[in-house]
């Protein structure tokens, strides 16, 4: 399992590289039973959350604010540039928290210990503030996006509720391959895009340089937008940062009176208490509390039980309008009946759907297995859990012979995965064995018939012809990384059978490459090897770019003569010969001798391209027996058994659960 | 002196406890017997309880006498080291005087038992001086602990096994026969190699001379059975010179050889200096051949290999380890030795201070015990780990393991389908051929040697069905 996970890399320090081998020390040691709070807002103190928020001073005041004096934006950043820090600083400048958050409270909108962990925010937040300008009180909305690349159709959605978006950019780090890829997306949303440089009080902060990077690149700057320049962690620049959010984002267009009911939902999450919280831009008209809906994807009317603005925390409020952001509550029990993108109506009024919707697509498959076959009940309620709150992960059941029962679950890409298994072992205690990620695979037949292969477990039902293709998702990779490391990492792309689009200068120290990648190169080691390429220092972002032809092979491992079914994989047919080396030698150094012989093959179809022999145990440790050692002897052999139990079966050989997680790696 | 001893055995002869005993019960009788049935046919004293009374299966008794001239390098028994001045024919260290006064304290809190209303135990059959170096320990004192012992269970002087431990450079001709006199019938020698340099290297006392001359002690003194004690896979410890102490040891004709694989225990030097598995150590495979080869030689050479470890001619196989590995009860005496009475095995404390304490505190530290045990801990549990010593302990043996009658011995004990179970363990070891099938089909043992290298894995696939 690989990983973009951390595609939070603390940047550039190299010492913040966390391996995949990190996240599953922390799986098995687990424990920590950290209970699910804080998927919402709503759900963050124990009685509180019990409890209907209510209407307050600033709801009421915000009820009162006229669109034109509404301003809707987003802040998008590369990771840890500070986008969370300046999230606080703003709700503080405005009065929405009463008080300064301390270090270890800080970053309101990031509530799961898994964001805060990774600096990567999973669920995107949002908060209205009022900000006052010329004596006038402005109602500014500021829409997180989650940050990271798994989930750019929800940052697009986050975006499209939007009118501007504040493009931050670390005066000391300059602009990383995330800031690229997230401004485009702005770009392509049409947003007032406002340049922000931030860290401007650290000794190293180079703004000019940054500036002009963030002008080279994407043309921003000039006369009367140039970047603005704060510190998001003093607090400097911030009183001017919001007047500029006023001064040159634009305010919604909207018709509360005219027009029907018109709301976009950029996001959904599970309350315990309510069911499904939607947020919704509101475009045309109002709703109210007690109004039936419905939604241009589902057709399913409901009613509206309850609204109102996050301010930040949920405050009930009786109505929602044009340009204002707020939630929802309609008594739906799961997040997967609503969909991200989709247009919210009156049930009696049905209006034209907002472009840019799109169902949820899988783009990579795992396995995940409960480590004892006892747990998988336990596993089941916690994947039923957390799925409530993350729509976009599809599950099946799936039972292995080597691992048992288990789940095969489809996710939006590799990082959303990993941070899903992350959560599952946080939040839920749970202790899972994940098998490689797969990336679906297109197989087109002579007749043009299509399959989808979701597993290298549907390979073997292909009917292959002669005409038979292979498709497989390629992506478009941005990698920026100081200069020096430019020739490693072409070759590195290289080998990862990537190909050239742009190869540009950014500034003088550093460069962006960007390549086209089949996305299975993604699913191994291609982040860490970058990573470690590059000190640390090089950064990815990659975004869908289709399909394209693809020679690749099943390769099938053999222990004992017989077919490991989780550990088949499908690879390129120009690696497959070094992969199954690679593989059973792996496997080889992993496994502890049994007291037989055991055979470790990497087949393809019917020929063996790589074998391993593990010899047989030749002798355990023949200490004598007397009295006084019954009882070590005995607790010597009872702690054996407590390894044997926990251990899974490949063919006919016994593998204690923890070599898995490298095995599968 | 020796008049006195001899006078002292022959009154042992003539004595024949005259006290009223409970029939023994028969080895194999259903689990629980072995530890309930000694409460109920014990009652309680009310000070010892009947954890801290006579076990009426016991009929073998273990004595510790923990002193050496110095620990060897591998060692972590319980060892009082004397320096290397403390031979058998200097003056007697007043430590020996000591510890053998807290022996007969120890020995002696049974002595009341009959008073207290048990009815007692059988006599014994087996009596073991380990060590340590009991070598060291003067004939005068030796008689004292015996003495104590008959004064107590009463010992079957006729037919007991009485052995003692003796090493090389410890012991003269004389001396041997002082110990014979006292009734001690089998010597077991700790030789563990015919080879200086290995000596050396383990931090032997003795040299390979020595080694010699004992032997020669030993035929002169000619005690009824007599045992080479050997260990293979030391550092440094060549496939050549391990074929060379095998040939010296049947050379010295003795009834017995233990061949004992060197393990590297913590907190000893040997564990400081060595890895296992990397030279100077053996590799797995070299170690392998070590045993397969011991196997083989004494195998040829007429022994038999009656338990993983230990090969004797016909009738010299020793009985009170015997008694060991047949799970029988069995009491035992001094520092940081372990008793299995009334079901229960019981450690005493490893430091001189500690078991100078325990001693003391003997009655109220076995009354907490039973209370203990009798404050609920799970049956089931108790059960359990007789099955699983049963299944250990046999499997080391040359008949191995009984399997029919398991269930009806453990199934009335809630513990179901034992023979299953284990027959389901080794079914895969019986196909490799690690595991036999009796003729009869209702035992199986390890094979000799493949089955036997693997023991470990063998026996916790077992408890892992447990």
């Amino acid at each position: 399992m690989a990983v973009f996970a951390r595609l939070a890399p603390r940047c550039a320090c190299p010492g913040a590289r966390e391996g995949i081998g990190g996240l599953w020390r922390s799986f098995v040691s687990s424990a920590s039973g950290l209970c699910a709070r804080h998927y919402s807002a709503f759900e963050g103190g124990d009685t509180a959350a019990a409890q209907p928020p209510v209407e307050t001073d600033v709801a009421n005041l915000i009820s009162t604010i006229p669109p034109s004096r509404i301003r809707n934006f987003s802040i998008v950043a590369h990771i840890d540039h500070g986008k969370s820090t300046l999230a606080d600083r703003i709700l503080e400048h405005t009065g929405a928290l009463k008080e300064a958050l301390d270090k270890a409270s800080s970053q309101y909108l990031d509530k799961l210990k898994v964001e805060k962990e990774r600096g990567i925010t999973v669920k995107a937040q949002t908060a209205s503030i009022v900000h006052h300008v010329g004596g006038l009180p402005y109602l500014l909305n500021l829409v997180d996006t989650p940050g990271h690349v798994d989930f750019t159709y929800e940052v697009s959605r986050s975006l499209s509720a939007c009118e501007g978006c504040l493009l931050l950019v670390d005066a000391t780090q300059g602009i990383q391959a995330q800031t690229v890829s997230n401004c485009l997306l702005a770009l392509e949303e049409n947003l007032e895009i406002i340049s922000v440089v931030n860290k401007i009080d650290m000794p190293a902060a180079n703004p000019e340089e940054v500036t002009k990077q963030i002008e080279d690149v994407f043309g921003l700057g000039g006369e009367g937008d140039a970047a603005l320049r704060v510190s998001a962690k003093t607090g400097q620049g911030v009183p001017e940062l919001l007047d500029a959010v006023v001064h040159r984002i634009a305010p919604p267009e909207t018709d509360r009176e005219e027009r029907p009911f018109k709301a976009l939902i950029f996001d959904a999450h599970h309350d315990q208490f309510r069911g499904v919280v939607c947020l919704c831009r509101v475009i045309d008209g109002k709703i109210s509390r007690g109004d039936k809906i419905a939604s241009c994807g589902t057709k399913t009317e409901l009613e509206v039980l309850e609204l109102g603005l996050m301010c930040p925390e949920p405050t009930r409020t009786d109505k929602l309008e044009g340009g204002q952001i707020g939630y929802l509550v309609t008594g739906m029990k799961k997040t997967a009946d609503i969909r991200i993108g989709d247009t919210l109506h009156k049930a009696d009024q049905p209006v034209e759907a907002l472009a840019g919707f799109k169902p949820i697509k899988s783009m990579c498959f795992g396995g995940i297995f409960p480590s004892s076959t006892d747990e998988y009940e336990s596993l089941k309620k916690a994947i039923e859990k957390l799925t409530l709150n993350d729509s976009s992960v599809v599950v099946h059941r799936e039972s292995s012979q080597a691992l048992g029962p288990g789940f095969r679950c489809g996710f939006l890409g590799l990082l959303h995965m990993e941070v899903f298994l992350q959560r599952l072992e946080e939040e839920f205690a749970q202790s899972v064995i994940a098998t490689k990620p797969f990336v679906p695979l297109k197989v087109i037949d002579g007749e043009m018939r299509e399959k989808e292969i979701l597993s290298p477990g549907d390979w073997d039902e292909v009917d292959w012809g002669r005409s038979t293709r292979v498709m497989e998702p390629i992506v478009l990779a941005t990698i920026v990384c100081p200069n020096e490391f430019t020739g490693k990492v072409i070759q590195l792309c290289h080998d990862h059978r990537g190909h050239q689009v742009d190869h540009s200068a950014l500034g003088s120290q550093r460069v962006m490459l960007r390549y086209n990648l089949p996305l299975p190169e993604l699913a191994g080691d291609f982040y860490d090897s970058l990573k470690g390429c590059t000190s640390g220092y090089a950064t990815l972002e990659y975004e869908d770019a289709g399909h394209q032809d693809a020679d690749l092979v099943k390769l099938d491992i053999r222990v004992n003569g017989e077919t490991v079914d989780s550990l088949s994989q499908v690879v390129p047919r120009v690696n497959s010969y070094k992969t199954g080396k690679s593989v059973v030698s792996k496997m080889k150094n992993l496994l502890d001798r049994q007291v037989f012989e055991v055979a470790l093959q990497a087949v393809i179809g019917n020929k063996i391209i790589a074998r391993e022999t593990i010899s047989a145990m030749r002798k355990n440790v023949l200490a004598k027996c007397y009295g006084g050692d019954v009882s070590r002897k005995k607790k010597l052999l009872a702690k054996q058994k407590e390894g044997k139990k926990r251990l899974k079966r490949l063919g006919s050989v016994s593998v204690p659960v923890d070599v898995f997680p490298a095995l599968l790696k | 002196m020796i008049a006195a001893r001899r006078a002292l055995r022959r009154r042992g002869l003539l004595r024949g406890s005259p006290r009223a005993e409970t029939p023994g019960l028969r080895r194999g009788a259903p689990c629980l017997l072995h530890a309930r049935g000694a409460t109920e046919s014990e009652g309680r004293g009310e000070n010892g309880g009947r954890f801290g009374g006579k076990d009426p299966g016991a009929r073998s008794a273990y004595v510790h006498l923990p002193f050496c001239k110095r620990k060897c390098f591998y060692c972590d028994f319980p060892v009082v080291a004397l320096g290397s001045e403390a031979t058998g024919t200097e003056a007697e260290p007043p430590i020996f005087e000591s510890y053998v006064n807290l022996l007969e304290r120890e020995v002696g809190r049974y002595a009341s038992d009959a008073a207290r209303g048990s009815s007692g135990g059988k006599k014994l059959d087996t009596v073991f001086f380990g060590g340590g170096t009991p070598s060291l320990i003067p004939p005068r004192q030796l008689e004292r602990v015996l003495r104590r012992l008959d004064d107590t269970f009463g010992i079957e002087w006729e037919g007991a096994e009485i052995s003692m431990e003796c090493d090389p450079g410890t012991f003269d001709r004389r001396r041997l026969r002082d110990y014979i006199d006292l009734g001690v019938n089998r010597i077991s020698m700790g030789v563990q190699s015919f080879d200086d340099r290995l000596l050396e290297l383990c931090g032997r006392s003795h040299t390979l001379r020595e080694v010699y001359q004992a032997i020669d002690d030993l035929h002169a003194a000619s005690p009824a059975s007599w045992s080479i004690d050997l260990m293979f896979g030391l550092p440094h410890q060549s496939l050549r010179a391990w074929e060379k102490t095998l040939d010296e040891a049947v050379a010295a004709e003795p009834s017995h050889v233990s061949c004992y694989d060197l393990q590297v225990e913590e907190a000893t030097p040997f564990a400081r200096w060595y890895e296992v598995g990397m030279a100077p150590l053996p590799d797995e495979d070299t170690s392998a051949e070590f045993f397969k080869m011991a196997s083989r030689r004494l195998g040829s050479e007429g022994y038999s290999h009656y338990e993983i470890s230990n090969y004797a001619r016909e009738g010299h196989e020793c009985r009170h380890n015997m008694a060991y590995w047949r799970n029988s009860p069995f009491y035992a005496f001094g520092l940081g030795s372990t008793s299995n009475l009334h079901g229960r095995r019981v450690q005493r404390p490893r430091k001189y201070k500690d078991y100078e304490a325990w001693v003391e505190d003997h009655d109220r530290r076995y009354l907490e015990l039973e209370q203990r045990g009798s404050g609920g801990e799970a049956e089931e549990q108790v059960v359990l780990d007789r099955l699983l010593d049963e299944v250990m302990l046999s499997l080391r043996l040359k008949d191995g393991l009984r399997v029919a009658g398991l269930d009806e011995t453990f199934g009335g004990c809630g513990i179901a389908d034992v023979e299953a179970r284990i027959m389901d363990a080794v079914t895969v070891h019986i196909e490799k051929k690690l595991v036999l099938l009796s003729e009869d089909g209702k035992s199986i043992r390890l094979s000799d040697p493949e089955g036997q290298l693997v023991s470990n894995s063998i026996i916790s696939d077992i408890f892992c069905k447990f």
